[in-house]
């Protein structure tokens, strides 16, 4: 939960497509949400760990269903704005998230209902893309922004103009699905790093001003030394993301749980990787079954040996482990996210797992 | 008009795979299995047991940390153009090897499940169905109505997504042509690659660009010493990704 937020204090939680039971390392955060939280309402359109916890399940339609958007990219330097429509009517008997949050705000009235001034999902949508249309911004595959406008512009009124521009940038956006404008990230550096002198800094001055840090070397990548380890817990455990696996909560579909090898998984028992010669001084040998502990927790393992990690670590696959979803991920492997004792970055706040000190016992 | 000879409607169905590009995603062996209705079980990792038209191996190159590297090979149907071993092996006639196009084709309904295909093929592409396949309650859904799931008891395998090419040459019949352009027949996985690592058409035609690619000096195949001359050709400028298609001799 938010530092800000005491869950004692709160009444209902609406959860949105999201698995914090899953995905949070600390059990005492999730104590706190599913012990202390009076009501629980879970969106989402499977039964995942959080859903079966949940007092409520309003099941949301799937990506293709639904009117949905996404804004931004995680590393792409420019704005993109991304829309979905549905290709496929609702399977099932769903209800759009948003729908349903729109719904009980104008029955809830007053200031609530208020700030809820739309009908449905769709019209936020166009109000949001009414936005970007008239930013004059960006481009839709290749046609600017702008270049449309001109398109449709007519003499008859600007009234009339704006309409049909709007008309056609909707149309546009609906049919080819993203919006981006590659001009915000390049070019002029002045226009776009926000820097004092507007240029790149390797010494941060605004981490100086606003942690007050006298030490030079605090505002620059540096190396911290790892806290000393626990007495016999002579390696580290570091998370392994698979690419065929979802590790953020969402379920992984039968036909990429069938890519994985026999050295990932085996029956139901997940491999962790360690370095030929780890394996050499603790006497193990591939396939072997062991228990890893750490301070967390401990669980049973298989070994795999690839020379690709370092002396002294043990690589763990993320995203298995499922308690919940169907039988096909369902207790397939263990959850590595339990073994990781997450401290919180003392300038950014966000968790930090990896590199928990660990050791490994012959089962 | 000058009608075309066989020899001159002959085309080479073939693909390039890129491994430089692939990243091991497992995007085309689940659109793969997903065109071609490939069942899946509760526990897929019994490898011997499990039925995948399309396998990803990782590789390694052997070396210490940190120089270890990796690569990863899709694998598909090798779609062998000489002595074709599991046609050859055939009692049923149930795989055929079609002159026009050099596909390599499963007909299921022959299949009387001797598995001598198997143990022919040096690519260990083909799987046995000890089961029937089941899907859960509504993915029957997904299926595809084009491609006729297997039973129990047969063998199956790639096929470049023959249907597709079925489809596409109904469609320039159609048209009015006995041919067909650069794209029009693609099989599912090469669709699917989201870094474009494959490429497939015609090798004949060197217009086309999975013909530039395998000319390229970076292409190779596997076990190519046993001559059974593989329409699958593999790219890589790494050469002990190379070496390692040999590394049984």
């Amino acid at each position: 939960l938010p530092a800000n937020l005491n869950a004692e204090e709160i009444e209902v939680l609406f959860i949105n497509e999201a698995n914090p039971y899953y995905v949070f390392s600390d059990r005492h955060a999730l104590k706190e949400i599913f012990e202390d939280i009076p009501y629980i309402v879970s969106f989402s359109s499977y039964m995942d760990e959080t859903s079966a916890r949940a007092d409520i399940i309003l099941p949301v339609p799937t990506p293709f269903e639904r009117w949905d958007d996404q804004i931004g990219v995680r590393g792409l330097p420019f704005a993109v704005y991304n829309m979905n429509r549905p290709i496929i009517p609702p399977v099932h008997q769903t209800r759009n998230a948003a729908d349903s949050l729109i719904a009980i705000s104008h029955a809830m009235g007053g200031t609530i209902a208020e700030s809820f001034p739309w009908n449905n999902v769709a019209e936020v949508l166009r109000f949001r893309a009414r936005g970007l249309c008239e930013s004059g911004r960006g481009s839709i595959r290749g046609l600017a922004t702008g270049a449309l406008q001109d398109e449709t512009e007519t003499s008859d009124s600007a009234e009339r103009s704006e309409l049909n521009f709007f008309t056609s940038f909707w149309g546009r956006l609906v049919e080819e699905g993203c919006w981006y404008d590659p001009t915000q990230g390049y070019g002029d550096p002045e226009r776009f790093l926000k820097t004092p002198d507007k240029k790149f800094e390797f010494y941060s001055r605004q981490l100086r001003n606003t942690f007050g840090f006298s030490e030079d070397v605090r505002c620059m990548p540096h190396y911290g030394e790892a806290p000393p380890r626990p007495k016999d817990f002579d390696l580290l455990i570091m998370p392994k993301n698979m690419i065929t696996m979802a590790d953020n909560g969402t379920g992984t579909p039968p036909m990429l749980i069938k890519q994985l090898s026999d050295t990932t998984l085996k029956g139901n028992d997940l491999f962790v990787q360690i370095n030929p010669i780890t394996a050499m001084y603790h006497n193990l040998n591939n396939g072997d079954l062991v228990i890893l502990e750490t301070s967390m927790g401990r669980v049973k393992v298989r070994i795999h040996q690839f020379a690709g990690v370092r002396e002294g670590v043990v690589w763990i696959p993320m995203g298995f482990g499922h308690s919940a979803f169907d039988r096909f991920l369902q207790g397939k492997g263990i959850n590595a996210r339990l073994l990781f004792d997450v401290k919180k970055d003392t300038i950014s706040g966000l968790p930090i797992f990896w590199g928990t000190p660990a050791r490994i016992i012959k089962a | 008009m000058k009608t075309k000879t066989l020899e001159e409607k002959k085309v080479r169905y073939g693909m390039a795979i890129d491994v430089d590009k692939c990243t091991g995603c497992g995007n085309c062996a689940v659109a793969c299995h997903m065109e071609n209705n490939v069942p899946f079980r509760q526990d897929e990792s019994d490898k011997s047991r499990n039925i995948a038209w399309m396998r990803i191996y990782r590789v390694d190159n052997g070396a210490e940390y940190p120089h270890a590297l990796v690569s990863y090979f899709p694998r598909p149907c090798m779609q062998c153009e000489h002595h074709t071993p599991c046609v050859s092996v055939c009692p049923a006639s149930a795989t055929n090897y079609d002159e026009l196009t050099g596909l390599v084709d499963q007909i299921n309904t022959r299949c009387i499940g001797c598995r001598y295909c198997m143990a022919a093929c040096p690519y260990m592409v083909r799987c046995f169905n000890w089961w029937d396949p089941v899907w859960p309650k509504g993915m029957e859904k997904q299926l595809n109505p084009d491609v006729a799931p297997r039973m129990r008891g047969v063998v199956e395998k790639c096929t470049f997504c023959s249907h597709r090419y079925l489809k596409a040459k109904n469609k320039a019949n159609n048209d009015g042509r006995d041919f067909l352009l650069e794209g029009e027949y693609v099989p599912a996985c090469v669709e699917a690659c989201p870094v474009g690592a494959m490429y497939f058409g015609d090798l004949n035609n060197p217009d086309h660009e999975v013909a530039k690619q395998i000319r390229s000096g970076r292409s190779f195949r596997l076990l190519e010493n046993l001559h059974t001359e593989p329409k699958v050709y593999y790219l890589s400028s790494h050469e002990w990704v190379k070496r390692l298609a040999d590394n049984h001799m």
